[in-house]
């Protein structure tokens, strides 16, 4: 891809610029210093990166002083900082590209990109974004490769072979780490926290001291470090083997029974199931109410039976009567044994004796009632005592008094709490228990009128003396909970400091919290590996850079020698080392440090044969390669090695070259040495405030005058004459296409294949096209090259050089 | 890998994940300044972690 115009628009030091033609296969623009020439060469990388090297290399140091450099600062506010260009692909299709300079908050720098006039990535028309292909050679980046530190240049080194990417790579990998280390995520402190704690217990158990050490230090291995646990527990446990389950068990109730040893709170332990239980006691509460309506309501049935009933004993003796008459005496008293029965008192006997089965029913009724109040009220205290722990007895008490001999205060709080809630609870199983057995023979009661008024208070007060004992208790029940919550930490701390237990505790930790050890052991691996990927990166970079130089290096070698014929001190090899490069060179066959020893323009000459094989890499979307100054600290000899040597060696690989300096002979050389394959010769001037002028330095009129001077100088001058000569038939056809609106002809073509673009111009005449082509064939380079010609006299040449200017005034194109 | 074939290169070079998944998360990154690219793998390297966590736990 070549770049055949450019069109930089407030960008750095070019105003609201033209398009700058570079459409040769060889461009040279001259300039002196500050007339924009680097401008340019910025442009074109900036269009293509979207950043400079110059610009990145400056805010390294500081960012603030580089800030809004791209923007040339005599640019109108509302006008936008572009830079415009046309490639040509090897297809011969053409792009437009475009890069807008965007500034954004705080005046952040940012650009888009258009292709053919829409936004797009310009890897739509396959320009990459690579470094590696940066086809600009700017005159600040070879002296930045000369004063860098070793370190330094290898990663320069590295990057202008294409390995940026991962020296980047390396680099980010390795701050990366460091953030990870330095900022682990959540569940990595947490993990650590937890893991302290445990490395502490161990430290009471002698057979996993050597690991908490290790752990101490994070140091992990979790399968040898599971093996060693295991280990441990298995000889404390004085078994052979065992499965991890069956040794946590085992170590549980070891440790179950040493804490017993020392305190066994099985009497204050609450259940369970305390939530659930108290539930249950509330739902139980709520039922209270039915059970005494029930209650009351069989009470009151039996009562209102009773006071129309007789006495058992009256109802016998009736009864008696009636059997006495069904056994065949009539009218017979059972107790007189006279006939008294009338029917009237027959009717009357009967009544009563069923009066007195309704007696019997609801007294049943009562007693059935009774009894399931008496089983409601049992439950409840059963549920009661789920919701309390067994209590301590003075045994226990004093034994608990005595764990805390030295630090009373905890113990004699939770004992308080401990002896309030004891007193509640039997207050209230104790009131319950009277109310149970009250309804349990509340028939007995109701069924003594000396007593029935002691029934009806029991179920009158029955209701309000269950709910308030309910309420109480569970009350109580929770108020101890609330103090056993408290107090377990105190007491567990105390049992754990017993040296049995906390050997245990010593082992069983670390098996209880090797969640914890997972994490850190993944934690500390993947640091582990991350470093290892840094030093992957550091061999693949070096084995890189070796391969790179081995088929490479002769590439580099081969340039700078183009450049250093024949030199007895000179630059010979590079050798990548882990953190640095070292330049290798020899003086007289002697090997000495080639930074160190060798002159800048040695350096110099290095820096663009590494920056020119960078710019040729395989692949590279760049047809072009554009060197800024690039003759700096370079003596004649070596500005002529570049001349003729590097740029006929680029322009044979058909790589469009463009030469930017402030030089006028080396423009002049190139000029020369290249005339034949029509170079464009430009020259940047006349700086400005609305930036510099860009103009054709050759015109029509400057190649005859410099004919005419030359056609009257010696051998050698005349030979030059006879090219600029067939230059001049080349810049007349395309001045003449041009003033007549014709076709042109396309770059880098031959004077002859130009002649039918000048033939088929409006305006021009049979005549003027033969005199043209007997100038071309005078011209012609391939006789030149013949034996016996000659180099042709000013007589010779003189007719040819009238016959241009006169068509040429014909044409109105002089 | 869709930008940089040494990245590329680099990756299939070393028979890990971690490298891959490393150069992966890079090659994304290459336009960023060095200390945002360290930022953004720092998070990378804390999925794998929380990864590698939660297959522990799984197994």
């Amino acid at each position: 891809m070549r770049l055949v115009r450019i069109r930089p628009t407030y960008f750095r030091g070019f105003g609201d610029a033209d398009w700058i033609n570079l459409d040769a296969g060889l461009v040279v623009l001259h300039g002196s210093n500050g007339q924009g020439k680097t401008s340019l060469a910025e442009a074109v990388e900036w269009l293509l990166y979207g950043k400079t090297k110059r610009r990145e290399r400056g805010e390294s140091l500081s960012q603030r002083d580089y800030q809004g450099s791209y923007r040339n600062v005599h640019a109108p506010t509302d006008a936008t900082t572009s830079v415009e260009a046309v490639l040509r692909a090897s297809s011969g299709a053409e792009h437009t590209v475009r890069r807008e300079l965007v500034i954004g908050a705080r005046n952040a720098e940012t650009s888009r990109t258009l292709v053919d006039g829409d936004p797009a990535d310009l890897a739509v028309v396959g320009i990459s974004s690579d470094e590696v292909f940066n086809p600009v050679i700017s005159q600040d980046g070879l002296q930045d490769f000369i004063h860098s530190k070793p370190k330094d240049r290898r990663d320069k080194i590295s990057a202008a072979l294409g390995l940026e990417p991962l020296v980047r790579f390396k680099t980010v990998v390795d701050r990366a780490r460091t953030r990870l280390q330095a900022n682990p995520p959540h569940v990595i402190v947490e993990a650590g926290t937890q893991l302290r704690t445990v490395v502490q217990a161990m430290n009471h158990s002698p057979r996993v001291v050597a690991l908490a050490r290790r752990w101490s230090s994070e140091r992990f291995d979790e399968r040898v470090d599971e093996a060693e646990l295991h280990q441990a527990a298995l000889e404390f446990l004085g078994i052979q083997a065992g499965t991890g389950d069956a040794i946590t068990e085992d170590l549980d109730v070891r440790r179950r029974h040493a804490a017993q040893r020392v305190f066994d709170d099985a009497p204050i332990q609450v259940s369970p199931h305390l939530q659930a239980d108290l539930s249950t006691l509330e739902q139980q509460r709520g039922n209270v109410a039915q059970v005494v309506s029930a209650l009351g309501g069989a009470l009151a049935q039996f009562i209102g039976a009773a006071a129309s009933a007789y006495e058992q004993a009256q109802l016998r003796f009736w009864q008696t009567g009636l059997q006495m008459q069904v056994a065949g005496l009539p009218d017979t008293c059972p107790m007189c044994e006279a006939s008294t029965l009338t029917q009237a008192k027959r009717a009357e006997i009967q009544q009563r004796i069923d009066q007195s089965a309704n007696y019997t029913r609801t007294l049943g009724a009562l007693q059935d009632q009774g009894r399931a109040a008496a089983r409601f009220v049992r439950n409840l205290m059963d549920s009661a005592g789920r919701v309390f722990p067994q209590f301590l007895n003075i045994d226990e008490r004093r034994a608990m008094t005595a764990l805390f001999a030295d630090s009373p205060a905890a113990c004699a709080t939770f004992l308080m709490a401990h002896d309030s809630a004891q007193v509640t609870y039997h207050r209230g199983t104790r009131l319950m228990e009277q109310r149970r057995q009250g309804v349990e023979r509340i028939q007995t009661l109701a069924a003594s009128p000396g007593t029935v008024h002691e029934a009806n208070q029991l179920v009158a007060a029955l209701e309000a003396d269950l709910d308030q004992a309910v309420q109480s208790l569970a009350q109580g029940a929770r108020e101890y909970v609330a103090a056993h919550a408290a107090f377990s930490p105190h007491l567990a701390s105390r049992i754990a400091s017993n040296a049995a237990v906390r050997e245990i505790d010593g082992l069983l930790s670390p098996i209880t919290n090797w969640q914890h050890v997972h994490v850190l052991s993944e934690y500390g691996r993947l640091l582990q590996e991350s470093l290892d990927v840094q030093h992957q990166i550091e061999a693949h970079i070096q084995t890189k850079q070796a391969a790179l130089f081995q088929t490479r290096g002769q590439e580099i070698n081969a340039w700078y020698d183009m450049l250093n014929p024949g030199a007895s001190v000179r630059y010979t090899r590079m050798e990548p080392g882990t953190d640095s490069l070292t330049l290798w060179g020899e003086t007289f066959g002697v090997q000495i440090n080639a930074a160190a020893c060798l002159s800048q323009c040695q350096l110099n000459c290095l820096g663009l044969s590494i920056h020119l094989i960078r710019a040729l890499t395989a692949g590279t979307p760049f047809g072009f390669v554009l060197v800024d100054d690039p003759v700096q600290s370079m003596d004649d000899d070596h500005s002529q090695a570049l001349v003729a040597q590097v740029i006929g060696e680029l322009m044979n690989r058909g790589v469009q070259v463009m030469v930017l300096s402030h030089e006028q002979a080396l423009v002049d050389s190139i000029w020369e040495t290249y005339y034949a394959s029509q170079p464009l010769r430009l020259r940047i001037s006349d700086f400005q405030r609305s930036g510099p002028q860009i103009e054709n330095a050759e015109t029509l009129q400057q190649a005859l005058d410099r004919v005419q001077q030359l056609a009257a100088g010696n051998e050698d001058a005349r030979r030059l004459a006879v090219k600029v000569l067939r230059r001049c038939t080349e810049l007349l056809i395309r001045d003449t296409c041009r003033v007549t609106n014709s076709p042109g002809p396309p770059c880098a073509v031959t004077a002859g294949k130009m002649l039918p673009f000048f033939q088929s111009c409006t305006g021009t005449t049979q005549p003027q096209h033969q005199g043209l082509k007997a100038t071309i064939e005078f011209s012609a380079p391939a006789p030149h090259a013949q034996t016996g010609w000659s180099v042709p006299t000013q007589q010779a040449i003189a007719p040819h050089l009238d016959r241009i200017r006169q068509t040429a005034r014909q044409l109105r194109v002089l | 890998m869709a930008n940089n074939p040494f990245l590329e290169e680099f990756a299939a070079s070393c028979p890990g994940n971690l490298q891959r998944r490393l150069a992966d998360a890079f090659d994304g990154l290459l336009a960023l300044a060095d200390d945002e690219a360290a930022a953004q793998l720092k998070v990378t390297l804390d999925a794998i972690l929380q990864e590698r966590i939660d297959a522990t736990g799984q197994d």
